[in-house]
Parts: C-alpha cells; sequence; structure tokens
C-alpha cells in the first residue's frame, strides 16, 4: 500500500492495488462523523459493444443497459440491498454516467460492515427473468421523469445533435424499447466483463483505522475468485456529422439556447497533459464568459442572458466537448455573440494575464472548499482518467498553467471542433 | 449586541471553509413578501462600492473565490432573509479572506445602491424582470409547481400560503422607492442573527461585527403556525407532462420540541421518510406503482405531506394503496425492527448534519430562535430512544387528510417517446 501526504491541502491519501486487480483509495478523516464508500466500474451508458468474455467477436446490447444492471444488482434472492443498508443505519445509492457506473453507502455507525455489504451486493449479481421483467416497469418511469425536466431534455437534445448514431445520442437509461429488450443473459455477459476487479475502484473516507480498514478489505477480496481478463475491447465512438439548428417545442417559459462544441482533436496520452488540456479549457471559457468578463457583464445588462446561463467542458478519454446554456428570449443572437467571441478570442479585452490571475485565485479557493464535501472527494477520484496524477494534485497543475499554454490548448481545441446549436422553444 | 440582534460564533476546525451568515426575520406578510425577495436580489447582485456585476464578482474572485449568496425561506410564520458568505479558511491560501468577508458584508448591507431615497431605478428593474423570469420557470418544473397548489388548498392563512420566493404578483407591483424605504424599516426592525462557523478568533468577530451599529429593537416571537381543521378539497389539473404527480396534504396537531415530536420524526420515517418505509416498499418496489414516493413535514406550521410521481391510469390504485400505509400504522401493523432501522436512521443523519457547515447553523439558529423548545444533542438522542409503538399509533391517528391535489398527465408526451424510438 502506498502513501502519500499532500501538504498544501493537509490530507494523507493511501492507494492499495490489490492482487485481483482492484484499486482501493483510503482517505482517513479523523473528525467527520460518517464514514462514505463510493465503488465504480468504469462501465458506462456508452459500453453497448464489446467483445464478451470468453468470445472473439464484438456484441452489441441494448441502450441503458449499464443503467438497467446498476438498478438490477440491488436485488437478491432474499430482497432489496437498501434494506440491509437500512438496517446498518447506511444509506445507499447508485449513479450511471457515460463512462461509469458507482455505488455508494454513507453511514456513521458499522462502517465495517457496510464497506462489506457495497462489496458483497456489487460483487453477487442475481439476475433472472422475472426480476428483469419486473425493474422495466420501475426504469420506464425513472425515464418519463427525466422527459418533463426542460433543463435536461435541452442537454439531451443538444447531445443527440451533437454525436447523431451513436451511444452518445442515446439516454443514459435507454428507451422504452431498449429497455424492454433487455435479458438476464445480456446482464451476466455485460456483468463478466464490466465487473471485473481490474476495471474497478472502491474509495473509503471516513474516522476509520487505516490498517484495519484495509486488513478488512483485503481479506474480504481474497475470498473471491474472478475470471482471468484480459484487456478490455470496447468499440470506438463513431458519431456522424452533427446537425445543427434544431429546436423542439416544450411548455416552457422562455427559450432554451444551447451551443455544442464538439472536440475533434487527438487527445494526449501524458496524464499531466491531458490534466492541464481539460483545466485550460475550463479557464477558457471561463476567461470569456465567466461573471468576471465584461462580456458577461454586457450580455447580463442587455437581458439577453441572466442569471440561468451557464457552461461547461466535459473530457472523458472517448470524447470532449463544451456545453453553454442559457434561457433566452433572442436564442439566434445570443448563439451569434457567443461563437463570435470564440472565434476571435485572441484579441478578447478579457483574455488576458490579470483575468488568469484573478480566476486562478477562484479557482484555488473553490477547490479547497470543495474539499469539506467527502462525496465531492470520493467522485472526483472515481472519475480519474489522470494516471499516476490524482484530484489532489490540483493546486500543483492549476498553478503551472500560464496564459499562453491556456492559448495553446484553446487552440487545439477550437480550431478542429464543430459547433452545433439546439434550442428548446415555448409551445 | 443590541436588543433583537445576536452574534452566535460556532469554533469548528475541521472544515477548510469558514461560513458567515447574517439573517434578517420577521413575520411572514404579503405586503412585505415581494419587497424581502426583490432586497435578497439587490444586495446579491450589485451595490455602491461594487456597481457592476463584473466588479461585485472580481472582489469576490479575489477573496479566493469567495462565495456570496442571499436566500430567503420561511420558518413557520417567520420570513427569513439571509446573506451568506463562505470563504477558505485564511491560514490555507495566506490571504485574510475572513477580514475581507467582514468588510464586504458591511458593504452589502449598508452601501447598497441606491440615492434619492431610491434603488437604482434600472438595477431594480433588471432584477425584477429576472425575478419573474424565475418565478415563471419555477412553474415548469412539475413538483414544485403541484406542491404550490397543494399548499393553497391547504393553508387557510392567505399569508401561510405563500411560497418564500413571493408571487409574479407580489414582485411586479413593487417599485424602487417602496423598496428602498422598506428596507431602512428591515435595518432597523427586523430580528438580526448573526453566525460565524469556522476556525476563528472569537474576541475579533465580535469587534468587527460591533462595528455594524445595529440597534436595539423590539421582535417577534410569534415562531409557530397552525390550523385548525377545514373541509378537505379535492383538486385535478390536467397538464402535458408524462409522468402525473400525486400530492396529499394533512393536517398534524405537533410541533417542533413538543412532547410528540420524535415520536412525529419516527412515524414520518416509518410512513415515507426513507427507503425502508411503507411508502417506498408497498407502493414502489412491491407493486410498482411509482417511481418517486415520499413524506415529508413541517413541524413549524402542522403540515405533512405525501408526494408520488405515477402513471396517469394508476390513479385509483395508488391512491388507495397510499392511504392503506397510513392505516397499517394506525393499526400498529409494523415490526420492531422497522421502527429500530428507523430510529438509527434519524441518528445518524443528526450526526451527519454536523459534516456541513450550513446545517450546523442552521441547527443553532433553531437554538436561538426557540430556546425554550431546542433539543440539545443528549435531549434529542434521548427522546429518539424512547418513542414507543403506542406513541407512533397515537401520532398517525392525529393526521387529518385536508387536500389532495393530482396533476393528470395528458398522453401527448407517449407518443412523442414512441416517435424518438426510431433514433
Amino acid at each position: 500500500m502506498k502513501s502519500k501526504f499532500y501538504e498544501k491541502i493537509g490530507e494523507r491519501l493511501f492507494t492499495d492495488i490489490l492482487p485481483n486487480g482492484l484499486t482501493v483509495y483510503y482517505l482517513p478523516k479523523a473528525d467527520y462523523n460518517r464514514t462514505y464508500g463510493l465503488f465504480t466500474t468504469n462501465f458506462g451508458s456508452l459500453d453497448t459493444s464489446f467483445v464478451p468474455l470468453g468470445e472473439s467477436e464484438f456484441q452489441t446490447f441494448p441502450e441503458g443497459i449499464a443503467h438497467f444492471l446498476e438498478h438490477k444488482l440491488f436485488e437478491k434472492e432474499e430482497g432489496d440491498v437498501m434494506y440491509k443498508f437500512g438496517a446498518l443505519g447506511a444509506q445507499t445509492n447508485a449513479f450511471t454516467s457515460f463512462s461509469r457506473t458507482s455505488y455508494l453507502f454513507s453511514t456513521r455507525e458499522n462502517s465495517y460492515e457496510c464497506t462489506e455489504l457495497l462489496l458483497d451486493f456489487v460483487q453477487k449479481p442475481y439476475f433472472t427473468k422475472e426480476n428483469v421483467e419486473k425493474e422495466q416497469g420501475i426504469i420506464q418511469q425513472e425515464i418519463q421523469m427525466y422527459q418533463d425536466d426542460s433543463d435536461w431534455r435541452l442537454f439531451a437534445g443538444l447531445l443527440e445533435k451533437m454525436y447523431p448514431d451513436s451511444p452518445l445520442a442515446a439516454d443514459i437509461a435507454g428507451t422504452p424499447a431498449t429497455i424492454n429488450a433487455i435479458t438476464a443473459d445480456d446482464l451476466y455477459k455485460n456483468y463478466e466483463v464490466f465487473y471485473h476487479p481490474k476495471n474497478m475502484n472502491l474509495f473509503l473516507t471516513g474516522p476509520f483505522d487505516i490498517e484495519m480498514m484495509s486488513d478488512f478489505v483485503r481479506s474480504n477480496q481474497a475470498k473471491k475468485d474472478f475470471a482471468d481478463l484480459s484487456e478490455i475491447q470496447r468499440k470506438e465512438i463513431k458519431a456522424s456529422e452533427p446537425i445543427s439548428g434544431e429546436s423542439l417545442e416544450l411548455e416552457v417559459a422562455m427559450p432554451k439556447f444551447a451551443l455544442g462544441l464538439r472536440g475533434e482533436d487527438q487527445l494526449s496520452s501524458d496524464s499531466k497533459t491531458l490534466f492541464k488540456y481539460k483545466l485550460a479549457n475550463q479557464l477558457f471559457l471561463d476567461l470569456l464568459f465567466g461573471r468576471t468578463s465584461q462580456r458577461y457583464e454586457e450580455l447580463y445588462n442587455s437581458g439577453l442572458i441572466d442569471d440561468s446561463f451557464g457552461f461547461s467542458f466535459d473530457l472523458d478519454k472517448r470524447f470532449h466537448f463544451a456545453v453553454l446554456t442559457a434561457d433566452t428570449e433572442n436564442p439566434q443572437i445570443l448563439g451569434q455573440t457567443l461563437q463570435e467571441a470564440i472565434k476571435s478570442y485572441k484579441i478578447d479585452r478579457d483574455f488576458s494575464e490579470e483575468h488568469l490571475d484573478l480566476l486562478k485565485r477562484e479557482m484555488l479557493g473553490d477547490y479547497f472548499s470543495s474539499l469539506n464535501s467527502l462525496e465531492y472527494i470520493a467522485n472526483q477520484f472515481s472519475s480519474e482518467i489522470y494516471g499516476d496524477l490524482t484530484f489532489f494534485d490540483f493546486p500543483e497543475i492549476l498553478k503551472e498553467l500560464s496564459l499562453s499554454e491556456i492559448e495553446k490548448f484553446a487552440d487545439q481545441f477550437i480550431s478542429e471542433m464543430k459547433k452545433v446549436e439546439f434550442t428548446i422553444l415555448p409551445k | 449586541m443590541a436588543d433583537g440582534v445576536m452574534l452566535h460564533l460556532i469554533k469548528e476546525s475541521k472544515f477548510k471553509t469558514v461560513r458567515l451568515m447574517v439573517r434578517f426575520r420577521e413575520e411572514m406578510s404579503a405586503d412585505t413578501l415581494g419587497k424581502r425577495v426583490l432586497i435578497s436580489n439587490m444586495l446579491e447582485s450589485t451595490n455602491a462600492v461594487y456597481q457592476t456585476g463584473k466588479d461585485f464578482s472580481r472582489k469576490l474572485s479575489e477573496m479566493y473565490g469567495a462565495s456570496f449568496t442571499t436566500g430567503v425561506a420561511k420558518k413557520g410564520k417567520q420570513h427569513l432573509l439571509s446573506l451568506n458568505m463562505s470563504i477558505v479558511n485564511p491560514k490555507l491560501v495566506d490571504f485574510d479572506t475572513l477580514g475581507a468577508a467582514v468588510d464586504f458584508l458591511k458593504i452589502a448591507i449598508f452601501q447598497p445602491d441606491a440615492a434619492n431615497g431610491q434603488f437604482n431605478p434600472e438595477i431594480f428593474k433588471r432584477e425584477q424582470r429576472n425575478l419573474l423570469h424565475y418565478l415563471a420557470s419555477m412553474n415548469d418544473d412539475r413538483s414544485y409547481y403541484a406542491s404550490r397548489q397543494l399548499a393553497n388548498l391547504f393553508f387557510e392563512d392567505e399569508n401561510q400560503a405563500l411560497p418564500s420566493v413571493g408571487t409574479s404578483e407580489l414582485i411586479a407591483k413593487e417599485n424602487p422607492k417602496a423598496v428602498f424605504e422598506y428596507y431602512q424599516k428591515m435595518l432597523t426592525d427586523n430580528a438580526i442573527d448573526i453566525f460565524v462557523l469556522g476556525d476563528v478568533d472569537e474576541k475579533r468577530m465580535i469587534e468587527r461585527f460591533a462595528d455594524f451599529n445595529f440597534t436595539d429593537r423590539a421582535v417577534s416571537k410569534e415562531i409557530f403556525y397552525q390550523q385548525s381543521l377545514t373541509e378537505s378539497s379535492v383538486v385535478t389539473d390536467e397538464k402535458e407532462v408524462a409522468q402525473s404527480i400525486l400530492q396529499f396534504a394533512y393536517q398534524m396537531p405537533i410541533a417542533y420540541g413538543d412532547k410528540n415530536y420524535l415520536a412525529l420524526q419516527v412515524m414520518n420515517g416509518l410512513l415515507g421518510g426513507f427507503a425502508h418505509s411503507k411508502l417506498f416498499t408497498n407502493v414502489r418496489e412491491k407493486a410498482s406503482l411509482a417511481y418517486s414516493i415520499s413524506s415529508t413535514f413541517d413541524s413549524f406550521t402542522g403540515f405533512l405531506k405525501i408526494a408520488a410521481g405515477i402513471d396517469v391510469e394508476n390513479y385509483e390504485e395508488a391512491k388507495s394503496l397510499i392511504f392503506e400505509q397510513l392505516e397499517a400504522i394506525k393499526s400498529g401493523d409494523f415490526t420492531e425492527l422497522e421502527v429500530e432501522q428507523t430510529k438509527t436512521m434519524l441518528r445518524n443523519a443528526y450526526f451527519v448534519g454536523q459534516d456541513s457547515p450550513s446545517n450546523t447553523i442552521e441547527l443553532e439558529y433553531v437554538k436561538a430562535l426557540i430556546p425554550d423548545k431546542f433539543l440539545p444533542m443528549s435531549e434529542f438522542l434521548k427522546a429518539l430512544e424512547s418513542v414507543s409503538k403506542a406513541d407512533l399509533i397515537s401520532v398517525a391517528k392525529s393526521l387529518n387528510l385536508q387536500a389532495e391535489y393530482f396533476m393528470k398527465g395528458f398522453t401527448v408526451n407517449q407518443e412523442k417517446m414512441e416517435v424518438s424510438l426510431e433514433k
């Protein structure tokens, strides 16, 4: 087990890679009341095409299968695992994203029992024809619930137009039709590959004793057998040409506008460069569109945007994109203004050293504040894509980032990106 | 600090931040609600020193990303307007973020963007317009809308039926002069509580806040709202939504800190507060009749709500199954294990709340607001432990159904969903 003290933030992180391939992170927090555990597999809604265990051909599974499997893992022959956590006084939940599925518990008492339960329930599937059919009804309801959320519809609609004919265009939960096509056998085939310890990580934080907890996890894992798994073969994501300018009518008070920038440039395989690339493009958007920018001030004063204006830069090994969204009376003008700003950023008054220093200060402060939240820290670790670097290396990386580097990374991104506009209009 | 003005210091070193809050309180009224919500937005956007949103944001960024937010809330009969700041512990960044934060609060409160007896009319118009947009978009949120309708059906008192964020009508009728005049009154008449939570020097904080010079004031002590029973009402709205929403409002004769308060907590947990609850297990998990279902209560207004997201054709079935769950508790049809589990969950939630700065401050606020009824940790835990089966039955029996609201979805979206299958 490796241990590293991060002086800047005053935290000690332990990392253990177990013989079965599972990566475990421990972050002891003596003065917190609660223990939080997050068990994650690198398996999400995008992984619908891969080579099943013991086979040699790619097979494609229905959209929404990762999310379906997440729901189904909670159900065991003896009932729902949720009640077992409840009996231990703990809360549990799970979530599925494009690339990951995570299971969690949060508890004050029985932290060992909860850790054991988390590991055991995720590592012991129970899928039957009957319980698969029952779940189909529950997930249909969940899909419907999201249909009524207009902000979600905006984001989903944008992705659909940005990445047509690819898993990124599909709802993470699938559609009623794809959900109904899922069988217990499909679930097992997905489970065998993606829930192998080599493809998973566990993050534990709380007021536990590090020696006792790590021994406990090690002995739990040593008791279990797993099939040999070579490198997982996932089908590369290939989307058709994006479609810009479409809209959808819903019952909303004001138009909702989204501008998506689909990244087409080749990402670096060097972890530090990748970390910097992501941070640089976040700062790039912040410089041009953040609340400290002249542009935000003007757009806000003119009434073209309000507090709902927001933007983000998402990066994963298999995709990266920026999204800007706003409720606005005039989507067309806003779209032109945003696109124009991106095009001519080099001569932008907000693209300056002084502004960057200010934003770096803010980002560092926000980073420290985020360390109050055990959930946030755990989520950052579970989505780790930077190799040896971790979320705790953030302050060092941020410090190194200069305006010229930001320009370099932003150029790399925007010189090849594809722009997509999508709007939701009031009925 | 003065009559009706209190400073509360909470020493705590486990967080990487220091949190400050200044809270103004007065009795909820339709006359002042719109003004308070507008003030909240005005103070959050600009002031006489930081006159543009950009200057304002830049100042906060300079303080290592300090956050400054304002907010409104209801607590029983009282309306609360709060200014919140959260800053990084000065020791982490080697910069006096705390001193800067107190300065910033002082400016926000005493130097608003106003002249000639009124708020800056231009900024006022903008914030008013944004608020109206915000309220309109809140109504796009179906479950918020349903909850508003249910509250309107339930509350007899018009003031009490109003949401803490006001309504479009109340916001639209205000002007910069009337709101500024009210603001002066608010500063001199409202009860004020100031909180500082973190790794801070107490003496310095007392000095810094004494400098705010708040004067003596007589403050309202009427906290709890309780209404008598009314005719029960049922309303159905048709809306174009994929998921229908069914909600019930109950009157309960129990308030925070009452003898039966912990029994109410446990009863609600057992009914619909947790994943092992009757509603969740039987309506959602076993019968698959709802995607979301829960019960919540407000012990300052005697209001308990059951809310479910259902399929429109399951209305009758879901409704009767929901009622059955409450009946089950009334007739003692629950196990010792279910009760124990609920108690454990509540105990944990209590401790877990202490890992959050804002939660810790809220608890301290309740203590300041109703010192006689406040339950310190040991009493809370003891009272929780001693809740008996008979207590739970009696609490369940004391609930009175007062209103039902059903947002009935049309099927238009169903067709749309099928179209989207072809993608």
